[in-house]
């Protein structure tokens, strides 16, 4: 596999927030949004129910939604698979935060432009690892450079291609992940949205045009 | 985190760019009819256009987060994204919208205009109709935009393939309605010209856009009740406070009063005619409005950032 991939391990994570930590601080965040978010959600019932984490961030998808939907040309797939946004070029409209089905982009009031998970580049084009790897201790978080195989798992995202993906316990629905994983939302069937708005349309305006007609031959 | 990503300039961008597109139709369709009543109204209509997209592309801008860089839109197409074409079909639709108002533009007001006002082209009807029937298709896609900029993202009260339709003919239906009410407005001597022609136009007009409007309201009630679809985003919608701006405002002053005026069969006077238009006005406000915000706060609620602050 020649694509970049973050590896999540269900079973290993601590719920101690570490990633989070060396994320805000690797990439500049401001306090009222979170690039990299620990998730923890209750299992099973009592008495048998059992908390479990996840430590999510952008899945980096190889159709993203976002890089479609992007008016500004602020988002773009780089060969080696990383989601990467240009601050440079971003207007912060907001579009990418309504259509990623993860929900993941976040608009920073403060620095007045949309902010998601970068995958630390400017790490890893240096041959680092990602910051929340690197700092996380219990090795629930694992990096796969270009050439690495990742572990021979099940794992959600990975038959769909993503680059964050996940080695769960439980069902995907279960740890607020869309199952089965979310298509391209803008460009799926985008086509026939268009076609729904413009076959009725067209038609109640070319009645118009033929009324705004005919009265007048009548009142003639 | 309790912010809206939308908020209301985006409603009143939505809002205003559609009532543009409909007013713009409704200059050229009843530029089609003779009478002093129609030009009136066309007249009105026509330069309300450009003022009211011009507003909302104000408001569009007014909503980024980096308002001095709007302009990076002009710089790429993304055929993909709603919004980039959106840019585009509205940079095309108000350039349209502008030269079609210089036509109608009273002889005294345009050659103030400096260089293109005293240009002896403003005169040509010819010109102006195929201007205007050029910019049909343009208008309608501008209003079909809306709903699709909305339907196409992973909201699921907006993810609904009747929502261009429906913000489609509202766009239309509140168009025809600003329209007609700037001519009343701009030319109070002329009262009776414009309620004996174009508002009886714009009667039998309603009769079939109205059931269309409410048809497509329906429809995309109904959708969610599709196997396979998420129910509990439309209940959130159409039931409690935001259910009784749906239904009251949205649907019952928005679409079911002008209704009433459309087909009853009785004369209607003027004060009365000018409120069921405000009310239509006022109803399509509010169904942006309360689709905008219910829908956002459904995704908060589901992200747990309302009730979790982290």
């Amino acid at each position: 596999m020649n694509d970049r991939l973050i590896f999540f391990d269900d079973k290993k994570c601590i719920r101690c927030h570490s990633c989070e930590v060396g994320c805000q601080l690797e990439n500049d965040a401001p306090p009222e949004i979170r690039l990299r978010r620990v998730r923890s959600h209750v299992h099973g019932t009592f008495p048998d129910g059992e908390e479990r984490s996840i430590s999510t961030a952008c899945f980096h998808c190889s159709d993203a939604a976002c890089v479609s939907s992007c008016p500004a040309g602020a988002l773009w797939r780089r060969p080696d698979g990383v989601v990467e946004h240009r601050r440079e070029r971003c207007i912060g409209c907001g579009y990418c935060v309504q259509s990623c089905p993860f929900h993941v982009p976040q608009m920073s009031p403060a620095q007045h432009t949309m902010r998601k998970c970068s995958f630390c580049i400017q790490r890893i084009d240096y041959g680092k690892k990602p910051a929340c790897v690197s700092k996380c201790p219990s090795g629930a978080l694992a990096y796969y450079a270009p050439g690495e195989a990742p572990p021979d798992r099940a794992a959600y995202g990975k038959a769909e291609q993503l680059h964050m993906i996940y080695a769960l316990r439980g069902k995907p629905g279960e740890y607020q992940l869309p199952d089965p994983v979310a298509r391209n939302t803008v460009t799926d069937g985008q086509v026939w949205k268009w076609l729904a708005g413009l076959i009725p349309g067209v038609a109640v305006l070319v009645w118009l045009w033929k009324k705004a007609k005919t009265d007048e031959v009548k009142h003639d | 985190m309790t912010e809206f990503t939308w908020a209301m300039p985006v409603v009143l961008d939505l809002f205003f760019a559609s009532l543009a597109a409909g007013a713009f139709c409704f200059a050229v369709l009843v530029s089609r009819k003779e009478g002093p009543g129609f030009s009136l109204a066309a007249r009105a209509s026509a330069i309300l256009a450009p003022v009211s997209v011009g507003f909302g592309l104000s408001m569009l801008i007014f909503d980024l987060r980096y308002k001095t860089r709007f302009w990076y839109t002009m710089t790429i197409v993304n055929g993909e994204s709603p919004m980039s074409l959106g840019v585009w079909l509205l940079t095309l639709f108000s350039a349209m919208a502008i030269f079609y108002a210089l036509f109608w533009l009273p002889y005294d007001m345009r050659s103030r205009i400096p260089v293109i006002g005293g240009w002896s082209l403003w005169s040509r009807v010819r010109l102006r109709d195929v201007l205007g029937l050029a910019g049909l298709p343009v208008a309608l896609l501008v209003s079909i935009y809306t709903g699709v900029l909305l339907s196409a993202t992973s909201v699921p009260l907006w993810r609904n393939p009747v929502l261009p339709a429906l913000f489609c003919f509202s766009g239309l239906a509140t168009g025809f309605a600003a329209g007609f009410l700037a001519a009343l407005l701009f030319s109070p001597g002329k009262r009776n010209d414009l309620l004996a022609g174009p508002f009886l136009w714009l009667l039998s007009a309603y009769r079939v856009l109205l059931t269309a409007y409410l048809l497509s309201a329906v429809l995309y009630v109904l959708w969610f009740f599709a196997p396979g679809i998420r129910r509990e985003p439309l209940f959130s919608l159409i039931t409690g406070v935001s259910g009784l701006i749906f239904w009251m405002g949205a649907l019952g002053l928005g679409i079911v009063l002008p209704m009433v005026l459309a087909f009853a069969r009785t004369k209607t006077g003027y004060g009365r005619a000018c409120a069921v238009l405000a009310a239509l006005l006022l109803g399509g406000l509010l169904l942006r409005l309360i689709l905008i915000y219910i829908g956002q706060v459904q995704v908060m609620a589901f992200l747990n950032l309302l009730v979790y602050v982290p």
